[in-house]
């Protein structure tokens, strides 16, 4: 099995399989045009650790079927249920929840992606603005007429 | 290479050997975190970052919270540089990282006092948990943010909306809240413009008069006899008499259009009220009761007592072509883009080529007339007097199952949406809902007081709507079995058939009427909804 080089935003290289690379479409998209390579392939915009952090989810979910096309699926309800083995995965700080959000969104790894995305909607779901706003360290800059006026346009969508 | 990392310390990993002399005083304080087991501890560590907020301000205020805040940066660092090591045992993949070059970097965290905060300005991506709460709406490309938003409800949605001004901004983007509409309400056709938000406002007000129950109710008047079956879209109702007539009524103005048949000739035909009704000459009309209707864009099957299924143009409503294979009325008809499907007293099926009319096959098996019939995908499934329910496949005419548990004769039947949820009723006055895949019976809805007579399931507002000869309608959820809504007094005779939308239920009866009850009645802003 072939393996190649990638050159983190920090100057590390980090040897990875192909197979487990290409979880990632531009990588994927290089290789394809570029063919074979000795070099290792520089990855400007993500550094050491948050680069061995995705290969590490690439190697693990390197076996996965493709994603069916989700549009126009059945299945209506969106779930933000994740995997066992993701969650445990994307137990990590914020910084480094959105470094990997970052990462899979540059480097094209769209079910990366996802699990990061509904990570972080899993951290806002069922929470008030005031509980929302000491999560993610957010000030409130509304005056309280702004807040009002925001409180009775959406009074229709209290139960 | 080039690059020499310019951190200077490389922190070997028996540093954790020193880690708990660090702990002792401020995770005493914190309390939770274990420190005997580091690699356990990185989960602990995302605890924190989800704790209560109470608990990181008094964290926070804690005077010693740089030497907490900078040991559990260490114990973090330690601990993700121990699960790669145990990583690369067990993946034997991810080798050849130059570890000299000093990525375990601790720097000034280490001291645990004192750290100038802009040393760490040229390490971005140093993992910091003193900043690990971060506003990502204001670090996130928007259209990262949109995404993630497009995975809430809508109510933890609007309660982003009161976050904060940049929050506010993004939580209003029209696609999250398309996303979260169609999540919530099902597919919706796409309009340039459309104001999502709106949508759903309008949509959950709706839901809430189900719910209650607040409708207005209008007859159509014309069918001088039961009228037996209905279809409507957003523009239209067509309905199928006893009368021999089919007519198509404007949905908004409730005026009748087109009369398809010469009526049944009796007295009351031709009544004042019927004068004005433009009739259309086909050549080919029914001779007898029209007892089911289906239509979509393109064209409009009806069958008959008289034997036969007619195929009509749409919008034109000329005559295609008449199918004849029965030898008994056609109780109920159904099509998809290749076929059609009609069912029969003669207690058979005929599967027709769509296009051509020809027909496909016949399927045997029924002991008593078939009064009902869907199809999905390649797959029929049919009622029968016998109190069986059959599933067929479309293309070899094999019976695939038969359900059992109802006990006595059915009157109609439906698949879901998506072809795994079927739906039943009858004499027995039970509905039952199953599991198409395996013919287990998932639930027994009761409430009717006589035979359960016409069924339809709208997947896409998870309801099932029933009407009975005991003359009432009712609404069931799909998902609960729950009844939502039992609406009686409003026909006085049997009724023959009810179907619905996001905002109409329209029923039939033995009473000649057609009664159209919409829950929309002076909302403001429904035409949004609409579809083109």
């Amino acid at each position: 099995m072939s393996e190649i080089k990638l050159l983190s935003s920090d100057q590390c290289t980090i040897v990875v399989l192909k197979e487990v690379a290409e979880r990632s479409i531009l990588i994927k998209n290089m290789l394809e045009d570029v063919g074979e390579v000795t070099e290792a392939i520089p990855i400007p915009n993500v550094n050491e650790s948050v680069l061995k952090k995705v290969i590490e989810w690439c190697e693990h979910h390197k076996g996965d079927p493709p994603a069916a096309a989700d549009d126009d699926s059945d299945s209506r309800k969106k779930s933000t249920d994740i995997d066992e083995w993701d969650q445990k995965f994307m137990q990590v700080d914020q910084e480094m929840l959105f470094e990997i959000i970052l990462a899979a969104n540059y480097l094209d790894i769209k079910p990366l992606l996802d699990v990061g995305c509904k990570t972080v909607a899993n951290m806002i779901k069922g929470k008030s603005p005031e509980e929302i706003r000491k999560t993610f360290n957010i000030q409130n800059d509304f005056t309280p007429e702004e807040e009002e006026q925001i409180r009775r346009e959406n009074e229709w969508a209290e139960e | 290479m080039s690059g020499t990392p310019t951190r200077p310390v490389t922190r070997p990993k028996s540093t954790l050997k020193h880690l708990p002399s660090y702990m002792s005083i401020p995770f005493s304080t914190t309390s939770r975190l274990s420190l005997s087991e580091p690699v356990g501890a990185r989960h602990e560590t995302a605890h924190v970052t989800d704790a209560s907020a109470s608990r990181l301000e008094s964290f926070c205020a804690h005077p010693i919270k740089r030497t907490s805040n900078s040991v559990r940066r260490l114990l973090q660092k330690a601990s993700q540089s121990f699960r790669f090591t145990s990583g690369n045992e067990q993946l034997g993949v991810i080798h050849g990282m130059k570890k000299e070059k000093g990525k375990f970097t601790l720097g000034d965290g280490e001291s645990g006092i004192g750290i100038d905060e802009k040393d760490n300005e040229d390490c971005f991506f140093a993992i910091d948990t003193t900043v690990v709460r971060k506003d990502f709406v204001k670090i996130l490309p928007s259209e990262i943010t949109a995404h993630i938003l497009s995975f809430l409800d809508h109510q933890s949605l609007i309660n982003c909306e009161s976050v904060s001004h940049p929050w506010l901004n993004a939580a209003r983007d029209r696609h999250v809240w398309r996303n979260v509409f169609q999540d919530e309400h099902g597919p919706w056709k796409s309009r340039p413009g459309n104001d999502w938000k709106k949508m759903f406002k309008v949509r959950q007000e709706l839901n809430h008069r189900w719910q209650q129950g607040q409708v207005t109710a209008k007859y159509l008047k014309g069918h001088t006899d039961s009228v037996y079956c209905v279809q409507f879209d957003e523009k239209k109702i067509i309905t199928g008499s006893r009368d021999k007539t089919i007519r198509i009524w404007d949905i908004a103005t409730g005026e009748c259009l087109k009369v398809l048949g010469r009526g049944s000739g009796n007295s009351k035909f031709g009544g004042s009220n019927d004068i004005v009704t433009p009739r259309v000459s086909s050549v080919d009309h029914h001779h007898a009761s029209v007892l089911c209707l289906q239509f979509d864009d393109e064209i409009l099957v009806s069958g008959s007592s008289d034997h036969t299924c007619i195929v009509w143009s749409l919008p034109s409503c000329a005559s295609i072509m008449r199918l004849s294979a029965h030898t008994a009325g056609v109780l109920d008809v159904c099509f998809d883009k290749k076929h059609i499907v009609s069912c029969s007293k003669d207690t058979t099926i005929c599967v027709w080529d769509r296009r051509t009319g020809k027909l496909l096959r016949q399927l045997t098996g029924h002991r008593g007339p078939v009064n009902a019939i869907a199809i999905r995908g390649n797959l029929i499934v049919s009622a029968s007097g016998d109190a069986l329910i059959k599933l067929w496949n479309v293309d070899t005419g094999k019976c695939i199952r038969d359900f059992t548990g109802h006990h006595r004769g059915l009157a109609c039947v439906q698949f879901s949406e998506d072809g795994k949820t079927i739906v039943s009723g009858g004499n027995d006055q039970d509905i039952r809902v199953w599991d198409a895949t395996n013919g287990e019976c998932l639930r027994v809805l009761q409430g009717h007081q006589l035979l359960v007579r016409t069924l339809h399931l709208d997947s896409r507002n998870r309801r099932i709507v029933s009407g009975s000869y005991d003359q009432s309608v009712k609404v069931w959820d799909l998902d609960t079995g729950k009844l939502i809504l039992d609406i009686q007094r409003f026909h006085s005779t049997w009724i023959l058939s009810a179907k619905a939308d996001y905002r109409r239920i329209i029923s039939t009866s033995q009473d000649n009427r057609t009664l159209v009850l919409d829950f929309s009645t002076g909302m403001k802003d429904l035409e949004i909804l609409e579809n083109p």
